[in-house]
């Protein structure tokens, strides 16, 4: 059934390979990834630090420096490949397709721009109630006049919330969280997650949640992809995935897990 | 009012924070009471979580337990004696969550230890002292022959702590260490520090929203809000026996 519908999201062998000028050295970031993400499925790729999990999300919008990195293989969203893609026709996908929300908020918004211009210019027209709506579920207090500051005036778990908003407001169909929610708490990575899945159930929307945080991959994915090393390991399903496997890496993982996360002891 | 007592190794007693004002309009920030009244004590050879939202003022605490900025009013008991700033001996050291910054990014390993070294033990022999310490963080000897920044996040954090303790320090306060990390990192920082804390009797502050983390680490855990405690519970009572509405609130935000 879930085979017959066209994916979001389809990678195909794709490699990351990168070049080093200085010492004219090449290394695959990523290596020969295949997988494909359904709509209204919330899929996370969960791997360690240096796995190569944020240049595998830059590389499937193009975000990377096209002089260090070389691509290859093939990525299709909605139909359409996007390592073909003129510049231009990218970026329509960029805009209307996909949002991105990136792991350092702070860089992810004009420094020099009110909040509230920056998110209107989403292309909802979006009314200040609706605007207070998305604000109170995510527990941002909007008496404070979030929309009237600058960036630089918010906290980073707070401007990692409003990137939340502004990725929700332009109505995509693919969401790219790369570590969201690595700068907040517990309780509002928790609460971060819940609007994303919310987002996700009302619009049919696909969200690629990428992240180091085992207990956030096993509370809200459908499925999980491990990466390690730049490999994809290993997908499950979420119901599958904390049952014991016959993989040394993947064992210790999930014993670490349990040793910090249930009360067993 | 909590009494005094000997077996603490650690006392605050009515300690309060207000940052030095800023904005010199001053049209909003006139309550901005960072710490409010702090008053425990932490007991010889435990280890202590301290938790609570961000902004809660749990980091605040821990540079002001250490000397790195000082209580508007209040005071800092240590083994009896009261202190100001930063404890005259180096006995109270603070592992700072940006732990990559804490290390100089032109200096070998070793050079960087060796700085350290001559502050507290000159006399003695500086590779067995070495070998010695980076055993201690369980860190491979070949590290101080590289720059930190051909070391993992982990191994640089690892350095830090053995920086830390080479200036044998009584007390040490960690902040967020368990931030941006994998559960196998977690799980390997849990277990270091467990046997730090049962080897050298070490006493340990850690400063953490991670209450899973804690639960498994620490002794007694402290719940701060709005720079106030809410309050102090034995570990295995924070999931099962929180007393207060807001730690409930807490706890069941995390499950």
């Amino acid at each position: 059934m879930i085979e017959s519908k066209q994916p979001i999201l389809q990678v195909d062998s794709l490699s990351v390979k990168k070049c080093d000028d200085q010492t004219s050295t090449t290394k695959y970031i990523v290596d020969n990834i295949s997988f494909s993400i359904q709509l209204s499925e919330f899929f996370t790729i969960l791997g360690e630090n240096g796995s190569g999990k944020s240049t595998l999300a830059y590389s499937l919008i193009k975000l990377l420096k096209p002089s260090a990195f070389e691509i290859s293989g093939e990525i299709i969203i909605k139909g359409q490949r996007i390592l073909e893609l003129s510049e231009s026709n990218l970026n329509v996908i960029r805009k209307n397709e996909v949002s991105y929300i990136f792991q350092n908020p702070y860089s992810s918004f004009d420094p020099i721009r009110r909040i509230g211009n920056q998110l209107f210019n989403s292309k909802s027209g979006s009314s200040s109630e609706i605007m207070s709506e998305h604000f109170n579920s995510l527990k941002l207090n909007s008496d404070n006049n979030i929309l009237k500051k600058f960036p630089f005036q918010l906290s980073g778990g707070m401007l990692q919330r409003i990137s939340a908003v502004r990725a929700v407001l332009s109505n995509p169909k693919l969401i790219i969280a790369d570590e969201p929610t690595s700068a907040l708490d517990k309780p509002i990575s928790n609460l971060f997650m819940e609007y994303l899945l919310t987002y996700m159930k009302k619009s049919g929307a696909a969200v690629l949640f990428i992240t180091q945080d085992f207990d956030l991959a096993v509370k809200y994915s459908s499925r999980i992809g491990v990466l390690k090393d730049g490999v994809l390991h290993s997908i499950h399903n979420q119901n599958q995935f904390l049952k014991s496997h016959n993989d040394v890496y993947l064992e210790k993982l999930i014993n670490s897990y349990k040793y910090i996360y249930r009360t067993e002891k | 009012m909590i009494l005094p007592e000997i077996k603490h190794i650690l006392e605050l007693r009515n300690i309060s924070y207000t940052p030095p004002k800023v904005d010199l309009k001053q049209k909003e920030n006139t309550d901005s009471l960072i710490l409010n009244n702090i008053s425990f004590g932490i007991e010889h050879g435990e280890i202590f979580g301290i938790t609570g939202e961000s902004g809660s003022g749990k980091t605040t605490l821990g540079r002001i337990i250490c000397g790195l900025i000082n209580q508007t009013s209040g005071e800092k008991v240590f083994f009896g004696e009261k202190f100001y700033g930063i404890h005259p001996d180096r006995s109270i050291q603070f592992l700072f969550q940006n732990y990559s910054a804490s290390h100089d990014p032109s200096q070998k390993n070793r050079d960087a230890l060796k700085e350290v070294f001559a502050l507290k033990q000159p006399n003695s022999n500086f590779d067995e002292f070495a070998k010695r310490l980076l055993h201690k963080v369980k860190l491979n000897e070949n590290v101080l022959e590289l720059f930190p920044y051909e070391l993992s996040g982990g191994q640089q954090q690892r350095l830090a702590l053995a920086k830390i303790l080479a200036l044998n320090p009584k007390l040490i306060i960690l902040d967020e260490p368990f931030a941006s990390q994998d559960v196998t990192a977690q799980h390997e920082l849990i277990d270091l520090l467990l046997d730090l804390n049962r080897t050298e009797k070490l006493t340990i502050i850690c400063i953490s929203h991670d209450l899973f983390i804690l639960r498994k680490l620490c002794s007694r855990i402290m719940i701060m809000n709005h720079g106030q405690i809410v309050e102090i519970l034995r570990s295995d009572e924070l999931f099962t026996n929180p007393k207060r509405d807001y730690t409930k609130l807490l706890v069941r935000s995390f499950v």
